[in-house]
């Protein structure tokens, strides 16, 4: 079985031509498929593209009329055809090479799309990105509040909590006392991966239920990140991360869509404000 | 894109030399009229005060003309083709301006690839490759394809935008700012083509094509009112 399939490449500087792909468009017998840099659980991240293509704003446009290319009923060659009639200046769509794909990834076109896509765009990913990719947006956040200029602001801080007479040391991601014990825990939620979220979620409940019992005055929030694992078969059966939200909204003052940039701001422009 | 040199050095102003990058491309055998087809659309277009990037004649080491347009991509990198419900949806207004332009100017070869789009803000446009329009760049060529476009709407089934314009009320400003061009202006444009392919037959007939041509625009699209799918109900015309 084959599939056609094109690469979309940038290059950021056209004298010296040195391209980066940063996109596969998939063409299978009933529809095409797409994958590019950024693109995650159907949206685009443009803090993921920025250390490709430094411009997101045109980035952006590519993307969406490529999108838009390939959501046009038409027959699937012809959307492959248009988006290679497309390549215009630093974008361009490049015929792809041939590529022997294992036989359990080759029958199902949107694995052919994943495989294809970290091959020749991104890594494959590790076992525990999304826990990388939620400690790199709270870095993210710690550097756009310039957090750790505070001396309220602790990492890693140990806390001492006594629970029917039992002393324990707990240690959140993040705490805040000023006056107010604020105490952050991350908590990645996986879609793919119920018994590693059920972890991640049981681990923090532990911790906002320790803190509280000890003192309830102090303020327990979580910090969640919600990851589409790419490494899954769309074909396998999934769970909605979303149905512990409220387990944690339970035990926890608030709960935090690290990507929710309202949320962030309203959290953390407060806390520096006090 | 955008080059700052060392200052002038003369005069109250304090001028800089820059360098700013340009697109440029000449007539060919198969496109012998690319140079005027372009240069008489962008000055047209830019007097219309339509959005085309300003342009003027180069001239090589051979002697050779070439149209050049300054390049609008000043952040270094290429917009892409337009989706024409977006275009549509962002700039409402313009769309009657483009298409009565290109009815003016014959431009049977607006597609989505020589329109782009920056959302902004604020949200801009740009018109440009008018190779194909006038006097034409492929099939029937000079004054054949002016004899040919004399009563035609020249936009009709071809035109990215057409299916996109719902009212009818907005062709008015354009269609006044055609009627309204001078024919000196229009003379002495075609006139100075002769220093880039065109002979004097040529000259007369395109001059008087555009002469002409601008009072007739108003009728053409009144009397061909099937080629604007999306119209409704007609108010103006």
């Amino acid at each position: 079985m084959t599939m056609r399939y094109v690469v979309v490449r940038y290059v950021s500087d056209l004298t010296r031509d040195e391209p980066k792909n940063i996109g596969i468009v998939l063409a299978s017998e009933k529809e095409v498929i797409a994958k590019f840099v950024g693109e995650k659980g159907g949206k685009l991240d443009l803090r993921k593209v920025r250390s490709v293509v430094p411009h997101t704003g045109t980035y952006k446009q590519w993307i969406d009329y490529w999108r838009y290319i390939i959501s046009q009923h038409q027959e699937t060659e012809r959307s492959l055809d248009q988006v290679l009639a497309s390549s215009r200046g630093n974008f361009i769509a490049k015929e792809g090479e041939t590529v022997y794909l294992p036989r359990e990834v080759a029958i199902n076109p949107q694995s052919a799309l994943r495989h294809l896509y970290y091959l020749l765009v991104e890594e494959f990913p590790q076992e525990g990105q999304e826990e990388t990719d939620l400690n790199e947006r709270c870095e993210e956040i710690i550097k756009q509040y310039e957090l750790r200029r505070s001396p309220y602001f602790k990492e890693g801080h140990e806390v001492e909590v006594t629970v029917d007479s039992v002393v324990q040391r707990i240690i959140p991601s993040y705490s805040w006392v000023n006056g107010v014990e604020i105490y952050f825990q991350k908590v990645s939620l996986l879609a793919a991966r119920r018994e590693t979220t059920q972890r991640n979620v049981n681990n923090a409940a532990w911790i906002f239920e320790r803190l509280k019992r000890d003192n309830r005055d102090r303020q327990a929030k979580a910090l969640f990140k919600m990851t589409d694992s790419p490494d899954t078969e769309e074909s396998q059966a999934k769970f909605d991360p979303m149905e512990y939200i409220p387990v944690l909204k339970r035990l926890a003052d608030e709960v935090i869509n690290v990507d929710d940039n309202a949320s962030v701001e309203r959290t953390f422009a407060r806390l520096i404000a006090n | 894109m955008v080059q700052w040199g060392t200052p002038v050095g003369v005069g109250a102003s304090q001028s800089i030399h820059i360098h700013l990058a340009a697109i440029a491309k000449g007539n060919l055998p198969q496109a012998q009229f690319c140079v005027a087809n372009e240069i008489v659309a962008a000055e047209i277009g830019r007097r219309l005060r339509l959005p085309i990037p300003p342009c003027c004649v180069v001239v090589d080491a051979n002697g050779k003309p070439n149209f050049c347009s300054l390049n609008f991509n000043l952040t270094g990198n290429s917009l892409p083709p337009i989706i024409p419900v977006n275009f549509a949806a962002t700039f409402p207004d313009a769309l009657a301006d483009i298409l009565v332009f290109d009815s003016y100017i014959c431009n049977t070869d607006r597609h989505v690839q020589n329109l782009t789009m920056d959302p902004g803000p604020p949200p801009r446009y740009n018109l440009f490759d008018h190779s194909h329009a006038l006097l034409g760049g492929s099939g029937v060529m000079g004054t054949g394809r002016l004899t040919a476009m004399q009563n035609s709407l020249a936009i009709a089934g071809n035109h990215c935008l057409i299916q996109q314009i719902k009212e009818d009320r907005s062709f008015g400003r354009m269609l006044e700012r055609i009627e309204s061009l001078e024919e000196y202006f229009l003379t002495d444009l075609v006139g100075s083509m002769a220093d880039y392919g065109l002979n004097a037959q040529e000259v007369n007939n395109l001059t008087d094509f555009l002469v002409n041509r601008k009072s007739m625009i108003r009728d053409l699209i009144k009397n061909t009112k099937t080629a604007f799918p999306g119209i409704n109900q007609w108010s103006l015309l």
